[in-house]
């Protein structure tokens, strides 16, 4: 829970006092690379886990919308075996690099294809895998 | 200061499209104000501020670098002078009808952009540089950056060109979106000349997905047409499916190496395997790392049993798009394809890999070939050739490495790399780009008198426009690979790479898909001139420009299956350069 | 069992739950709310690896950003007919569920065993943060990405803006 609290407390610091070069009591990053610590197995296993169910998702829905979402569960899986690595590496800054950028590209991913989808429905046609039905050969 | 100067100029191209992309932005958006009087004082005004900039940045270049001269800018003042004149004409004479100014911006932004590559790519390969590694080797502006940069400005200019013809630009609803269009046209190429340079995982995601994105809606752009909306939709769709994948096999190759860049993972990857420290567990994480990796740019080059977006997604985009992904995003793809083979070829699972993409070509240019023999609409039939061809140049990619196996214990190993594998998928690359773009503009100076794509309404078409029609038997020839054009010396020398690889059956494979490919490139000549003249149900008028356009591209077609000597030096440096990985 | 495990378990439960209900909900919403709990567990784990500050971007960035754009997707699109075709998901699920468990076996053989012979670098010291934020904008680290990153985000929603609009005609 101290990790948690050490979290928040910057947030809810009052003015530029509490900013980053201010020593925390016990820093998450401390927590993390201690001794002790979930171990990376687990967490591979999480994301493995995760990002079967987005490709099932991906499979098994057909709402587009929800086929977007599960390919977010994809990514954020992604993220998670990114920063279980990057953990293991003493907190390396790459994999955190990364996955910002990934949240950053899921984002615009999202956006496009929520563009694409509304200027699809615009031609009055449904939102269900099978409207999208006028290219065939 | 010195060191930003080295870094900002090897990327010089792509910081003057990135230039472009805002002149054409700031132009249109200048076009769409109320007081279009105003316009002219705020040109004058960027076009000084601009100068002046340039000016600066000039003279701190002369101190950082002492071999250039005062006069090295004089190009970008040219082209700059130009756009303002453009920008003034329109103004003040063609207002309402200049639907080619934004066009032109781009056509003169490609030019610039080509002038900055050549300096750079003398240098490289006069061997100037040695060292190339650019932006905390986030890029290598080696021979195979320069050549496939290059093939995409090549690929930039005809598509902006093509698009200044294209009817649906200029007339109805779509004529606002060309300012958008043109945005991801050049977004999408600036993704791709990225990606063909990067060697880290990060960036060639970033890379990757920029190139994906900006075509993406490039093909969702023809607003109240079903068609172009579904094809975006779909692309999106699958599109972010694969590099999910992609992206799933980075991370289990960051967490199996702990390194980003390419040359680290190989490094980490050899020392392992010589170790024999790859066991069961590790060993399938490393296939699926690597075959999840795969995905991504299977997609792209649209390779079965990823190809299945091909078809519907060129025929539902705008026909200059269609243009664009089959030539620059296929030729950038194969690029980094080119650059994970060689660096992961001969490590750990690699020879097994290769072994399974070689049966993936094989697939592909007999799934490809075989689909287009039935296709009606001519777009469509150009995607599943497009598939055919991905199929021929992953012969090129499995050549690479020559495969041996061991008859007792059946263990595969890679051998040394075989330069002459990329030195074909890279000729078969600049092949297939002028033809196809070629191709694809004889497809809409066509669509934009007859409105349709299908091959039954070009019949009799080549005696209305016989120097168009002959461009297009030149491309279909060079397609199916008939000497004396351009696509027969890419499909020799991918042949010879095989055989040398000792994949005699892929190239029987290849050579019987050759002779199926005939059949349906020989429909589209025959409804172009086996017809009956009167068959042809419009008058052609004007269209020099573009006719000229056109002619220029056969000639290449023809020129490079004539003198192919030249380029191919070239490449067997580039090839040679890889060697040292 | 320790403190670590026992957040560690509840994250997962929560993060599994929801990409469950985003699954197999029967309605679009409740998906929507179902993602997030799945990226708020998400954010979990980001706190529990030591990425405070990605935590504090997934949950801005995803539960601010993506989850209201998704909501409004939904707004934008008609209803959703909701059908789910079970024998689909039977015949999807298996093939699924095998190649996870296929791949949670070899993960769990790996235990101990990732970045085998690595040399580590040096641990980040109090702040990593500082340490990511300068790599951003590092010219020897990734100020370039960075950069491209910025012009992508330029040129795509310039692109999607001008998709998702009404017609040009009806707007004016």
């Amino acid at each position: 829970m101290n990790c948690l609290s050490s979290l928040l407390s910057p947030l809810f610091s009052m003015g530029p006092a509490m900013s980053l070069s201010t020593d925390l009591p016990l820093s998450l990053q401390e927590a993390a690379s201690g001794a002790q610590h979930v171990p990376t197995e687990w967490l591979m296993i999480l994301a493995a886990l995760l990002f079967a169910l987005g490709t099932l998702g991906f499979l098994i829905r057909r709402n587009l919308i929800i086929v977007f979402m599960s390919i977010e569960l994809m990514l954020n899986a992604t993220n998670l075996t990114f920063l279980a690595a990057a953990r293991d590496r003493n907190l390396d800054p790459n994999g955190q690099v990364y996955a910002i950028i990934v949240i950053a590209l899921a984002a615009v991913e999202v956006a496009v294809g929520l563009a694409l989808l509304i200027s699809l429905f615009r031609l009055k046609v449904g939102i269900d895998v099978e409207d999208a039905q006028e290219l065939k050969g | 200061m010195a060191d930003y100067f080295r870094d900002l100029i090897a990327i010089g191209p792509e910081l003057i499209l990135c230039g472009t992309l805002l002149v054409v932005l700031l132009v249109d958006l200048w076009r769409a104000g109320r007081d279009r009087a105003s316009v002219w004082w705020i040109a004058l005004i960027v076009t000084f501020v601009s100068c002046l900039a340039m000016v600066q940045i000039g003279s701190l270049y002369h101190q950082a670098e002492a071999k250039v001269d005062g006069m090295a800018l004089l190009p970008e003042f040219l082209a700059l002078a130009s756009v303002y004149t453009l920008v003034t004409v329109c103004e003040s004479y063609y207002r309402g009808r200049d639907d080619w100014l934004l066009g032109t911006i781009v056509l003169i932004g490609t030019a610039l952009a080509g002038y900055r590559l050549w300096d750079l790519g003398v240098d490289v390969f006069s061997g100037l540089d040695q060292e190339t590694a650019y932006w905390g080797a986030l890029i290598e502006g080696d021979g195979l950056a320069i050549f496939l940069r290059a093939l995409g400005l090549f690929t930039l200019f005809f598509c902006a060109l093509f698009a200044i013809f294209y009817k649906p630009f200029l007339k109805g609803i779509n004529r606002n979106g060309v300012m958008e269009w043109l945005l991801c046209l050049i977004g999408a190429t600036l993704g791709g000349m990225f990606l063909v340079q990067t060697t880290n995982l990060l960036f060639l995601f970033l890379a990757l997905e920029m190139m994906s994105l900006c075509s993406y809606l490039q093909a969702g752009m023809l607003k109240g047409d079903r068609r172009s909306a579904e094809a975006g939709l779909k692309y999106v769709l699958y599109g972010s499916m694969a590099s999910a994948f992609m992206l799933f096999g980075f991370s289990l190759l960051y967490a199996f190496t702990g390194e980003l860049n390419f040359p680290a993972i190989r490094e980490i990857l050899i020392g392992l395997s010589a170790d024999g420290a790859i066991g069961d567990a590790e060993g399938l994480l490393l296939w699926v790392a690597i075959l999840g990796s795969l995905t991504g740019f299977a997609y792209k080059i649209s390779a079965v049993p990823f190809h299945f977006w091909t078809p519907d997604v060129y025929e539902g985009s705008p026909t200059p798009t269609t243009a664009f992904l089959a030539a620059g995003s296929k030729a950038f793809s194969f690029g980094i394809l080119i650059r994970f083979v060689v660096l992961l070829g001969d490590v750990g699972y690699g020879a097994r890999i290769l072994e399974l993409l070689a049966w993936v070509a094989a697939l592909t240019m007999t799934y490809g070939n075989l689909a287009a023999l039935r296709q009606s609409n001519l777009k469509r039939l150009f995607a599943y050739s497009s598939i055919a061809h991905a199929g021929y140049m992953l012969m090129g990619i499995v050549a690479l490495f020559v495969i041996t196996k061991d008859t007792t214990s059946g263990q595969l190993t890679a051998g040394s790399l075989n330069v002459d594998g990329a030195k074909a998928v890279l000729f078969y690359l600049l092949a297939y780009a002028i033809m196809n773009l070629g191709a694809f503009g004889v497809l809409i100076f066509l669509a934009n008198r007859t409105g349709s794509e299908e091959i039954a309404d070009i019949h009799g078409m080549g005696w209305k426009a016989p120097m168009v029609g002959g461009t297009m038997i030149v491309f279909l020839l060079s397609l199916t690979g008939v000497p004396p054009t351009a696509g027969f010396f890419g499909k020799y020398y991918l042949f010879v790479a095989a055989i040398q690889s000792g994949y005699g059956w892929l190239v029987v494979v290849a050579g019987l898909n050759t002779v199926i490919s005939l059949v349906y490139y020989f429909r589209i000549a025959k409804a172009l001139f086996l017809r009956g003249e009167e068959e042809a149900f419009v008058e052609i008028q004007g269209g020099k420009v573009f006719s000229l356009a056109l002619l220029f591209l056969a000639l290449l077609t023809i020129y490079f299956g004539i003198f192919a000597g030249g380029a191919t030096e070239l490449l067997q440096e580039v090839g040679t350069s890889l060697q040292s990985r | 069992m320790d403190t670590l495990t026992l957040m560690f378990l509840l994250i997962a439960t929560i993060t599994i739950a929801g990409s469950l209900i985003t699954l197999w909900s029967k309605y679009v919403v409740h998906s929507v709310f179902g993602l997030m709990l799945a990226l708020l567990g998400v954010a979990g784990f980001y706190v529990l690896l030591g990425a405070d500050f990605l935590a504090v971007t997934q949950i801005v960035v995803y539960v601010g950003g993506v989850l209201v754009l998704y909501l409004f997707g939904i707004m934008l699109t008609p209803p959703d007919r909701a059908e789910r075709n079970v024998k689909l998901i039977v015949f999807c699920s298996l093939p699924a569920v095998a190649g996870a468990m296929y791949l949670i076996g070899s993960a769990r053989a790996m235990e101990g065993k990732w970045l085998p012979g690595k040399e580590l670098p040096p641990p980040p010291g109090k702040h990593l943060i500082h340490q990511v934020g300068h790599s951003f904008l590092d010219k020897d680290q990734y100020l370039l990405a960075f950069e491209l990153a910025s012009v992508l985000l330029l040129v795509v929603l310039v692109g999607a803006v001008y998709i998702a609009r009404r017609r040009w005609e009806a707007s004016e």
